[in-house]
């Protein structure tokens, strides 16, 4: 179990992290969340030991990070961070050797994990001259290539195509099932709400919601509502406790201050004829994610 | 699984080694080694004006042929012409028309007041180091003609003509004439040894910027101190470059032992022209010569000194590569911030040919101290007995002092440096780097 406890980092006067806190269990799935300069990436170097929190502490099953510890964390960063003049197999030779691997063990796994996404006849190939989707899965093999205890996913899907990204799911979903606890980072945040269980979100390096996401979407009063049907957006408006009234191609999404007035909207669509579609729905963790950060923001 | 230290160190040197581009560059400077160690030969194979025979025709006016021609035949050693010809002749107008489109001399003797006179005909321009032999061996055969015809004594003339005898001695029992001889021959030979290491900081500094730079611009830095400590991974740099340098320099030492074997192959000693045009760098005279002044014993410590002083000077510039690549934040940054470095290390050379200039310079005895510096001046110094053992030994000093002070806080400094991807601030940054415990 990874353990964060009341970490701060200054950089100079800078304040990067303030009194950050989270647990990950083991095979669980932690979202988190914040825009450019949150302090995400300041989290995870600190999670790597390549930087020194000012105050707090970080364990991993209880022990101090430290060069053993790494030994067990896989690491995808959000920029690329491969050698590519290297060949694929040079590199997984060189990050395998890195994590004390042996070098039979890392070719073995890397004949596994080649075939696993579809590019092993890419092994002998200079990194420089894949394309964008394929250094993606590279870089993502070296990550999990020391079968991870702890991985940490900044950006994941970044450069992928749609069959890509479902290869990958399935990929972390199965490291999930096998125990490897992942940190997932991503501004995509149906990616989030799709893959973490539990989550936290950073506004200047300070956590301004955190916890279960089931929990965070309850707690989170504004609900949406979705309509089809013969209804005008400017009666909507007036009804009390409607705060939003969004018009996609072919029905409403009606936002309201909280469960409570999904009645007032009931008893005005009534009135109406030819309505197909009413339905209450959660709030998508893009819409808190936005509601809260931009919150902070203003204050 | 091994140590990861040494598995970053042999990745490093590995990859420089067992690139393809290093066997080419070697092969490439293996055959200009040898084309260097053997250049007479070269020279001799692709002939030239040198195979031709130099013809001196005399007209003689006078009756001092015989004397004048003599006196011709001393200026062979100073000509790089295989054989000499001197030869009497008439008709002046006739021997003009012959010397047409060739590099033949006439000379037309004529007496007059001061002896002869001479009148120097050639068909076109004649190099100077020619033309002022035969006019010195002229002047040399006036001036005999003039003793005998002044009735002078033929004892006492025979005095006049005996060359000088020097008898060189010295207070300092230690010095003889032989090892004064063997300090210039040596002092020749650093200046050609300090070019390689000159080529070896340049490729120490360059390697470490390359692969620091190339880590640190695609991010596996990250990865990378993810790993093993800052200090594991700048050392392992260090080391690998110092033993690819060390290596490159071994395999300089022997391709010129490849060049020196196919030169003792290719150069008989019976071939004239290989012995006139080698007649200024015969290694085998040279060897001889150190030798024979006793020069070699004293090498033995003096070696060790340089050796010494070399990979002190090499530790200190591959310290301060590492360093100063950490800071940039990529190559084109680097190669700026080198430069100075490489300005340095050129100092000491450009010092070696001053200290010809201005033998016991004080000021060029103190540079020979400085750390960076001495690398390129002090062995040339010392060899040529113009610094002491001991001024060598407070270079060497200087040199570990900051080696010392290079690890100690630069590696402060590489610990910042390597996950700095901003310019802004960056001396700032690093001097705080340097001020933390």
């Amino acid at each position: 179990m990874l353990k964060v406890d009341k970490v701060t980092k200054y950089y100079g006067n800078v304040l990067a992290v303030d009194n950050l806190s989270f647990e990950v269990e083991k095979g669980q799935i932690f979202g988190l969340l914040g825009v450019n300069g949150a302090g995400k990436t300041t989290t995870f170097r600190m999670i790597m030991n390549l930087i020194e929190p000012t105050s707090g502490k970080i364990t991993f099953n209880g022990k101090k990070i430290n060069y053993d510890v790494t030994d067990k964390i896989g690491f995808l960063t959000e920029e690329r961070s491969l050698l590519t003049k290297m060949t694929v197999k040079q590199q997984m030779l060189f990050y395998g050797a890195l994590k004390s691997l042996d070098e039979d063990v890392i070719l073995k796994r890397l004949d596994k994990l080649l075939e696993e996404f579809k590019i092993s006849e890419y092994k002998d190939r200079k990194i420089s001259t894949l394309s964008k989707g394929n250094q993606q899965k590279i870089q993502f093999i070296q990550a999990i290539i020391n079968e991870p205890q702890l991985l940490i996913l900044d950006e994941p899907f970044s450069g992928l195509d749609p069959i890509n990204v479902e290869l990958f799911k399935k990929v972390i979903l199965k490291l999930k099932d096998k125990g490897t606890s992942i940190i997932f980072s991503s501004h995509r945040m149906d990616h989030v709400e799709f893959f973490c269980e539990k989550l936290v979100i950073l506004v200047k390096g300070k956590s301004v919601l955190e916890g279960y996401l089931k929990d965070i979407k309850d707690n989170y009063k504004i609900k949406n509502i979705i309509i089809q049907g013969d209804v005008k957006v400017s009666d909507l408006k007036k009804i009390n406790g409607v705060i939003n009234v969004v018009k996609t191609s072919n029905q409403l999404k009606v936002s309201i201050k909280d469960k409570s007035f999904c009645k007032d909207v009931f008893e005005y669509l009534k009135t109406r004829n030819n309505i197909t579609k009413f339905a209450l729905e959660e709030p998508s963790l893009e819409e808190i994610f936005v509601s809260k950060v931009g919150d902070e923001y203003g204050k | 699984m091994e140590n990861k230290f040494r598995f970053l160190t042999k990745h490093s040197l590995f990859k420089k080694i067992k690139n393809k581009w290093f066997v080419i560059a070697n092969i490439i400077v293996l055959i200009i080694v040898i084309g260097l160690v053997n250049v007479d030969s070269i020279v001799k194979f692709f002939g030239g004006d040198f195979n031709d025979e130099l013809k001196i025709n005399v007209i003689d006016n006078t009756n001092y042929y015989n004397d004048i021609k003599t006196g011709l035949e001393g200026v062979s050693p100073y000509l790089s012409n295989s054989k000499l010809t001197i030869k009497k002749v008439e008709d002046l107008k006739k021997q003009k028309q012959k010397l047409k489109d060739t590099d033949d001399i006439l000379l037309v003797i004529n007496k007059d007041e001061n002896v002869f006179n001479v009148s120097f005909i050639t068909d076109s321009y004649v190099d100077m180091v020619k033309y002022s032999a035969i006019v010195s061996s002229l002047n040399s055969v006036k001036e005999k003609i003039a003793l005998q015809n002044s009735n002078i004594d033929k004892d006492e003339l025979a005095k006049i003509s005996k060359p000088i005898k020097v008898k060189r001695s010295y207070v300092n029992k230690d010095k003889n004439e032989m090892e004064e001889n063997s300090r210039s021959i040596l002092n020749i030979l650093s200046m050609i040894i300090v070019l390689p290491c000159f080529m070896l900081i340049v490729f120490l500094v360059q390697m470490i910027g390359a692969e620091i730079n190339e880590e640190k611009s695609t991010k596996a830095m990250e990865i990378i101190i993810g790993n093993v400590s800052a200090k594991t991974h700048f050392f392992s740099k260090i080391l690998a470059s110092n033993l690819f340098v060390l290596i490159q320099g071994g395999l300089l030492v022997f391709y010129v032992l490849i060049g020196l074997l196919i030169r003792k192959f290719i150069s008989p000693p019976s071939s004239l022209i290989t012995q006139s045009l080698s007649s200024d760098f015969d290694l085998n005279m040279i060897f001889d010569t150190l030798t024979n002044s006793g020069i070699i014993n004293k090498l033995g410590y003096i070696i060790p000194l340089i050796i010494i002083l070399l990979i002190l000077s090499f530790l200190a510039y591959s310290l301060l590569a590492g360093i100063l690549s950490s800071v940039t934040t990529n190559m084109e940054n680097y190669q700026q911030l080198q430069t100075p470095l490489m300005v340095v290390s050129v100092i000491g050379y450009y010092l070696i040919f001053l200290s010809t200039a201005f033998p016991g310079s004080l000021f060029i005895k103190i540079i020979s101290c400085v750390p960076l510096i001495s690398i390129t001046l002090a062995p040339s110094l010392l060899l040529s007995g113009e610094i002491s053992v001991i001024t060598i030994i407070i270079g060497i000093s200087l040199v570990a002092l900051l080696d010392y002070l290079l690890i100690k806080y630069g590696l402060k400094i590489y610990k910042v440096g390597i996950l700095n991807y901003s310019e802004s601030n960056l001396w700032k940054k690093m001097f705080k780097a340097v001020k933390e415990k």
